[in-house]
């Protein structure tokens, strides 16, 4: 769990960094993605006692038993509905980054569904395979995460950490809201813990690794957060589509690494499919649950809907910008999650379902 | 056998998902260095240095006979960066290819009248790395034509962005840091100040190779004005020029390129340069020399120059603020320096301290006298004095942020202090004694 949750949000965040370029937090945007991980770190945790006192149960069964039969129904596709979107809005945006920079030509749709079909396979072939290729991954990434850091510490950039200076000069409402997006991504990984959670042994464990993989990418954010701020200045940090990416074009070791960018691009896509796959799993758990189908039954109709949607209709890079943006998206979205993890714990409470203390088995 | 199968196909699919963007390496034309100017008003002239891959081979049967020709200069105009590659690929039979850029060049004329337009497109065109290098050209045109010790002009002109500033009297900016400085308060880019000639359509030569590029058959018709001279423009005589000069003969090669000084610009603007011991004094204050050759008459009565190199300096720098207007500026530097070179008859009891005193004066007037030039002329913060007290002093900065460059900039008052330390004498220690 720990591990699929941290390679979610670490190749993600590496490129699209919202922390950065949705409000105005500037050089506080490494304040900003503390905020964001100490708020998601608490929601998340909020998330996974809620599957802690189910153990072996997804959402989609629990919600049902807690919330009574229709209700239990609705919140639980509900949340699938969420997940699915979230495909797909993963799916738009590595088509959008890929088109704007290394294949302008190469029509959306070829790619959408090239990474479509491989997150179908991956969620048809379950949690477990994709935990094992979680520990495969992660070593790729958290290998590429460390080399960078090098190649940054080797390469001639100016940095200067008066960059990260003036603090809070707009006062804290821009941090705040430069939070909102990340922390709805972080909780959104979290989340998935109401899906994924139904697999992991020993069911006590969960909660720790669910807020320890929120802190640790969070911390890592922060990093990339004050990498970006550092080398391409606040302000020009901000208008990028993605900061690291830019980070990653001004490296230039002669003789040794011409462009790092192309290898930031292959991590990313990496985490990215994986990111995906996830997300369409979690939805295809939860809204199979609920039904009472099988998940490999129900993995075929969410690709087969996800690959129509995405055929039909290519958002542009601005509608992606505008649909990410902290109101409303990332603020209903927060509550949204937040809410129905909130009601559910306080069901479960009063009616006394599930197991008390630290979870089963 | 088909769940076998199916991993294989998927990772085929996925990795075959850009064909679309293919294009071989043997159809590509790549481009090395950038020129961008502005001969006709609201236009913009694009000269673009192709690489001839074979002329580099090596370690191969083509080795042997090696291209003579190491690369070619086209050029167009249009009303855009892009329009005018579309033009140059029209007579190209191979795909432009900017990802291997390691230079770009703004005509004078052109940073006069503002760059941001064409910044726009160098910062969002993926291929063109932001690692590249700017220079400001004093010609109207100055792509280099002639490359000078590497194969390639762009390799000549990356070699120099490299190693020029251990000279000490000029310093490389990449696209990364001009877009950074310009987009931050109280602070102006730079970049590096070249001197050229007027670029034409020509075939550029193998270091040996002939040089000569007036055969009609090479040259385009040019129909466009750019050997007039433009204010700025080093003449044909100046002394910085002389590397112009081939051999015995003196015979001019065309477009040779190097590297002076260091252009100054207000916003996107160029409003000067500061070429030899004006850009030193420059790079003293910001802390970005990083070697540098101090010369002070010998001490003691002794004739003659004492040579000293500069190993290392650091600057520190503090906003000071006492009542309620403008702050100071406090400018600390400490060189650290060797001695290089001191005449023979050299011997005072006194040497190191004296000479410690003679170099910080020469540095203290260094910079004092360019601050002067930058403040009283050029009215440029390139300093980024302004942007040290928007981060002190926010709300102070807001005070003067509007007219900064016009009205306080030049008016503020910077406290420059310069300790000098001689800590090696080179290979041999003739100190106090004869």
């Amino acid at each position: 769990m720990f591990l699929i949750i941290v390679l979610t949000r670490i190749a993600v965040m590496a490129d699209g960094l919202p922390v950065v370029t949705v409000g105005s937090a500037l050089q506080d945007a490494w304040l900003g993605a503390l905020l964001a991980t100490a708020a998601s770190a608490a929601l998340a945790a909020l998330a996974a006692t809620l599957a802690m006192r189910f153990p072996g149960k997804s959402l989609g069964v629990f919600a049902r038993e807690t919330l009574g039969r229709w209700l239990g129904l609705g919140v639980s596709l509900a949340v699938a509905l969420v997940y699915f979107l979230l495909t797909l809005f993963e799916l738009y945006q590595l088509t959008t980054l890929t088109k704007g920079t290394i294949l302008p030509r190469t029509p959306a749709w070829v790619f959408t569904l090239s990474v479509l079909s491989v997150a179908v396979y991956g969620a048809y072939l379950g949690a477990d395979a994709m935990g094992r290729a979680a520990e495969v991954l992660i070593t790729i990434v958290f290998g590429a995460v460390v080399v960078g850091v090098c190649v940054l510490v080797a390469a001639p950039l100016p940095q200067s950490y008066s960059s990260l200076s003036p603090v809070l000069e707009r006062g804290v409402w821009p941090v705040a809201e430069a939070a909102i997006i990340p922390a709805l991504w972080f909780l959104v990984s979290g989340g998935t813990v109401l899906g994924l959670g139904k697999f992991t042994r020993p069911t006590q464990k969960l909660r720790g690794a669910v807020v320890g993989a929120v802190l640790a990418s969070g911390m890592l954010l922060t990093l990339f957060a004050v990498i970006s701020t550092l080398i391409l200045g606040p302000s020009e940090a901000r208008d990028q589509l993605a900061p690291m990416l830019s980070v990653a074009r001004a490296i230039n070791l002669p003789g040794i690494l011409e462009r790092s960018d192309l290898l930031l691009i292959v991590i990313w896509l990496l985490g990215a499919v994986f990111e995906t796959t996830i997300f369409l799993l979690v939805a295809a758990i939860v809204s199979a649950d609920a039904l009472g189908l099988n998940v490999t039954q129900v993995v075929p109709i969410l690709g087969a809907a996800a690959a129509l949607v995405v055929v039909l209709y290519t958002p542009t890079v601005f509608d992606l910008r505008r649909a990410a943006q902290p109101t409303p998206t990332g603020l209903g979205g927060l509550f949204a999650l937040g809410g129905v993890v909130a009601l559910m714990l306080v069901v479960t409470a009063l009616r006394g379902a599930g197991r008390r203390g630290r979870g089963g088995p | 056998m088909t769940r076998r199968l199916l991993p294989l196909l998927l990772a085929a699919v996925l990795t075959c998902a850009g064909c679309w963007d293919l294009v071989a390496v043997d159809q590509l034309a790549i481009v090395g260095s950038i020129g961008l100017d502005e001969v006709t008003p609201g236009k913009i002239l694009v000269s673009l240095e192709i690489i001839n891959p074979q002329a580099l081979a090596t370690g191969t049967a083509l080795a042997a006979t090696p291209a003579p020709i190491s690369a070619w200069v086209l050029r167009e105009e249009a009303d855009s960066i892009p329009a005018a590659l579309a033009n140059i690929q029209r007579r190209t039979p191979r795909s432009l290819f900017v990802g291997q850029a390691n230079t770009v060049i703004f005509g004078q004329e052109l940073a006069r009248e503002g760059v941001r337009d064409h910044l726009d497109y160098l910062a969002r065109e993926f291929f063109l790395r932001r690692s590249v290098f700017v220079n400001t050209c004093d010609t109207s045109a100055g792509l280099l034509q002639r490359p000078f010790m590497l194969l390639l002009p762009s390799l000549t002109l990356g070699g120099l962005a490299l190693h020029a500033p251990a000279s000490g009297m000029t310093s490389p900016t990449t696209l990364n840091e001009f877009l950074r400085k310009l987009a931050e308060p109280g602070i102006e880019p730079v970049t590096t100040h070249t001197a050229g000639r007027k670029t034409h359509d020509v075939v550029v030569k193998l270091p040996g190779e002939e040089a000569k590029q007036d055969k009609p058959a090479i040259q385009r018709e040019q129909p466009l004005e750019s050997e007039r001279n433009i204010p700025g423009e080093l003449p044909d005589e100046h002394p910085a020029l002389d590397p112009l000069v081939q051999g015995a003969q003196g015979e001019p090669l065309p477009g040779m390129t190097f590297l002076v000084g260091i252009a100054a610009y207000r916003g996107d603007r160029l409003v000067g340069f500061l070429d030899g011991p004006d850009a030193r004094g420059y790079l003293w204050a910001v802390g970005q020399l990083q070697e540098a050759v101090l010369q002070v008459p010998a001490p003691g009565g002794t004739p003659g120059i004492v040579s000293l190199d500069v190993t290392d300096a650091t600057v520190a720098l503090r906003c000071v603020q006492s009542g309620g207007g403008l702050p100071r500026i406090s400018l600390k530097l400490r060189a650290n320096l060797q001695l290089s070179s001191a005449p023979g008859g050299l011997a005072t009891q006194n040497l190191q301290r004296e000479l410690e005193q003679a170099a910080a004066n020469l540095i203290s007037a260094e910079v004092r006298r360019v601050l002067q030039l930058v403040q009283g002329e050029l009215k440029t913060d390139i300093y980024g004095f302004g942007n040290l007290i928007y981060r002190k002093r926010p709300k102070v900065w807001q005070r003067y942020s509007a007219d900064w460059n016009e009205r306080w900039f030049p008016q503020l008052q910077v406290d420059v202090s310069v300790t000098a330390t001689l800590a090696n004498s080179g290979a041999v220690v003739r100190h106090p004694r004869r």
